[in-house]
């Protein structure tokens, strides 16, 4: 009987003297450094930027500044002031998504709940409270392929999902000053993202006894931070109305809720924002808007890995046609166009430009108790040739609004 | 009152509508799929690259008593006999008057039960004998050189004394006709009986054939002999197994040396333990998914006659509750650890054969273990059916060259990092 070998020897050895069978190499499954084509925005950085548009303004070319008759969308407090009853409303914005690649277009959906927006005037005030969606980190891929190694070939499926995204819930005051509505509003910024990865392998085809199981992995992070936006609305004589605003925005912060090695804490630097716009009465039954703002995501750029940012730039014009109405209720009928940058961008690549072509309809029923509104958009995103990400998107907003609650 | 509960309603409605709302899944292209991964990536561990390796080959799991391997040859590379005792020689029996003492034996012979398809007998025919034993041995220590722990025989292979049965057996066996085999006693059936019922069977007898290339497969051996009660005229058959069989062999199993043995008989079993690195040429592999693990063993070349393997072995790895260098050969053994793996004497010998045992879940709870949970795998590896014949197969071990070393082999799956979101 031989008495036990014990080997303690230097953890580290020379590959060569590593006697692989059949398959030499070591690594199998090579992962593609580079992402070509088949790209979702919202994979890109800290995902897609989603509006706070009410489908009103969505259809009017995505304004939403100073719009005559009011809007629910958050583009400034002090366009609060426009309601001068109690209001609630609500927007739901799905969307279906076409991505393009190389090798031909999928398509795909997505959901918001865009904005939620109450507002309650109290004499000269108004205050309101709001829920919108701020980036949307949503998507998912799926992929197939197959791993060959010694103990065997394995097909397998793979899903990547990310799941989360950052809100804002704000809170706001507007006082009217003489010809002036002054606002300021403070928002909470929130919200967690979920990342998962899962590696489904199918037994051997070689041997279906032999079964190597799956690979999964998660991390959850749980986003923070504040924005503060200053806002002035003046009304010139009934007919026309200009907006602005101005916002800054804290570091945005992502704390790792799941165990890793990687840093706990990430900060990413949020944008300075400014936006100008308003609307005139061009007709009687004729109202037209316009509106462009910027955003200054280039300051993330160097908070990000595995893609860039810069500053965006956006505009819009409408449209709203009041002519029509069916059993005496209006039926406003809303165009626009209107084009904006995203901010997030593969590296080494050119950025995102976002252009749609905007239209809707509105309804007001209860005697003007509430309102139903309808936007459709219908745009594209990005370049597959410039950019490597191409994305066509038809979005349906959906808004409903109570009147004095 | 009621607008509260419209607006309730359609907030509910809205909420209701963005919740049941699903996200598709875009198929990609492996090559260019978005998002954060990990590889799935296969490595091979020389013992040098673990913190710590030691193996051994342990023997006497099955030994030659307990085996169910009873083969008499006479050839020149082999030589085996069967040892047996009959130990109840009856001084009684009960007859339709009732128990008698028994008077005399008579009509002696031993029954053997042959395989004929495997026993081969010589062209120019062979003797079957039984010799009585001059020597007692001890069932479980004895060999061909020793009757018992440090006792020797006066001569290998049993010391003989008389000839008690002899059968002359022609070729070929006619398995057509009876696979079983009459040795009649050449000697006083009562005076051989009537010894062994005073000794309980001491020393005991031995069956050997001779006959160049002689082998005969025994599947079972009984004494059958008449006995003569007191006070009667008649004739009553009566049959005994012989208790402490065994077969003893020349030359016998040689000692592992450095290498590592399966099977055998004695047999022979493979021990060790080691400890995996948390990183390997920094890969991280504590922590990470093992798919699949493996220790691979590379053959060396066959035993020679008579110790060469003949037929395929199902070998399996199982875990080891102790330490295997402490306790020794009796370490507890715990849950197998895969599936077992044939070893076929046939393909093992072709150039790069391995011989690559499952030992997953063991390196699974390794690796998804608590830290420090679990630091020393401990790992058995055994043939089976064990004992079966001397027939056994060796591989390197850690004290072989480099070439021969076992190895780990790991498919792993490391997290994936989620840098950034």
């Amino acid at each position: 009987m031989r008495r036990p070998v014990s080997t303690q020897r230097p953890r580290f050895v020379r590959p060569s003297v590593v006697r692989a069978p059949g398959l030499a190499g070591l690594l199998l499954l090579m992962v593609a450094p580079a992402l070509v084509g088949q790209m979702p925005t919202t994979a890109l950085g800290l995902g897609y930027p989603v509006p706070p548009l009410d489908a009103r303004a969505a259809a009017m070319g995505g304004t939403g500044l100073g719009l005559l008759g009011g809007s629910l969308s958050s583009r400034n407090p002090a366009d609060l002031r426009g309601f001068r009853r109690p209001t609630l409303g609500l927007t739901y914005a799905p969307e279906a998504i076409g991505v393009e690649s190389s090798g031909g277009s999928q398509t795909t959906g997505r959901s918001r709940l865009a904005i939620v927006q109450a507002a309650v005037p109290i004499r000269s005030w108004t205050f309101g409270l709001g829920f919108t969606s701020g980036l949307d980190m949503d998507w998912g891929v799926v992929l197939q392929d197959t791993l060959q190694s010694s103990f065997g070939t394995f097909p397998y499926d793979e899903r990547r999902e990310n799941d989360g995204g950052v809100s804002m819930v704000t809170l706001t005051a507007v006082r009217e000053v003489g010809r002036f509505s002054v606002g300021i509003d403070g928002s909470i910024l929130t919200g967690s993202l979920r990342q998962t990865f899962i590696r489904t392998f199918e037994p051997s085809l070689e041997d279906p006894t032999v079964d190597i199981g799956v690979a999964t992995g998660e991390a959850r992070f749980s986003f923070s931070g504040f924005r503060i936006r200053g806002g002035a609305v003046t009304q010139l004589g009934s007919r026309v109305r200009l907006s602005g605003v101005v916002g800054w925005a804290s570091d945005l912060k992502a704390d790792r809720d799941t165990l890793s090695p990687e840093a706990a804490e990430l900060d990413f630097s949020m944008p300075f924002e400014w936006a100008i716009g308003g609307s005139a009465q061009i007709t009687s039954s004729l109202l037209g808007t316009a509106a462009l703002g910027y955003s200054g995501w280039s300051t993330t750029n160097e908070d990000l890995n595995s893609s860039s940012s810069a500053n965006v730039f956006w505009y819009g014009l409408g449209l709203e046609y009041i002519g029509f109405s069916v059993f005496g209720a209006g039926l406003p009928l809303r165009a626009g166009v209107r084009r904006t940058d995203l901010p997030f961008f593969l590296v080494g690549t050119e950025q995102l430009v976002e252009t749609a072509a905007t239209f809707g309809v509105g309804l007001e029923v209860g005697g003007g108790l509430a309102s139903f509104d309808l936007a459709v958009e219908l745009g594209t995103r990005g370049d597959l040739a410039t950019s490597l990400v191409q994305e066509s998107f038809r979005r349906l907003s959906i808004s409903m609004s109570l009147f004095q609650l | 009152m009621r607008r509260l509960r419209v607006t309730i309603g359609l907030l509910s409605l809205g909420l209701l509508v963005a919740g049941c709302t699903e996200r598709a899944l875009l198929e990609v292209d492996p090559e260019t799929a978005p998002g954060q991964t990990t590889p799935t990536e296969e490595i091979e561990i020389p013992i040098e690259g673990l913190l710590s390796w030691r193996d051994t080959t342990y023997m006497g799991y099955v030994l030659p008593a307990s085996s169910n391997y009873r083969v008499v040859v006479d050839s020149v590379d082999e030589q085996s006999r069967l040892l047996g005792r009959i130990e109840t020689i009856p001084d009684s029996i009960d007859t339709p008057t009732g128990q008698e003492a028994i008077e005399g034996y008579s009509n002696g012979r031993f029954r053997l039960i042959v395989d004929t398809t495997i026993s081969h007998v010589p062209i120019q025919g062979m003797d079957l004998e039984i010799y009585s034993l001059t020597r007692r041995y001890d069932k479980q220590q004895t060999t061909w050189t020793l009757a018992e722990t440090d006792v020797p025989w006066t001569t290998p292979g049993g010391d003989l004394g008389e000839r008690i049965a002899s059968l002359t057996i022609d070729a070929p066996f006619d398995s057509t006709v009876s696979d079983t085999v009459f040795v009649p006693f050449v000697v006083s059936t009562d005076s051989v009986l009537s010894a062994w019922r005073a000794t309980g069977g001491e020393p005991g007898f031995a069956i050997r054939v001779s006959g160049a290339t002689a082998f005969v497969q025994v599947s079972s051996v009984a004494l059958l002999f008449d006995v003569k009660p007191e006070q009667q005229d008649t004739l009553i058959a009566a049959a005994r197994s012989p208790a402490g069989s065994t077969v003893i062999f020349d030359p016998e199993t040689p000692d592992p040396g450095q290498t590592s043995r399966l099977a055998g008989l004695p047999s022979s079993r493979i021990y060790l333990d080691f400890e995996l690195p948390d990183t390997w040429q920094g890969l991280q592999l504590k922590g990470s998914m093992i798919n699949a693990a493996s220790l691979v063993f590379r053959p060396g070349p066959p035993a020679p006659i008579p110790f060469l393997l003949e037929f395929p072995l199902e070998i399996t790895a199982f875990q080891l509750l102790a330490d295997p260098f402490v306790v020794g050969p009796k370490t507890p053994i715990g849950a197998t650890l895969g599936p077992t793996v044939l070893l076929d004497p046939d393909t093992i010998t072709e150039d790069d054969a391995e011989l690559v045992l499952s030992i997953t879940p063991y390196v699974l709870a390794w690796s998804l273990g608590p830290v420090d949970s679990l630091t020393v795998l401990r790992v058995g590896v055994q043939a089976l059916p064990e004992g079966r014949d001397p027939g056994f197969w060796q591989f390197g071990s850690a004290e072989d060259v480099q070439e021969l070393r076992p190895t780990v082999r790991l498919l792993v799956t490391p997290r994936v990092p989620f840098r950034n979101p």
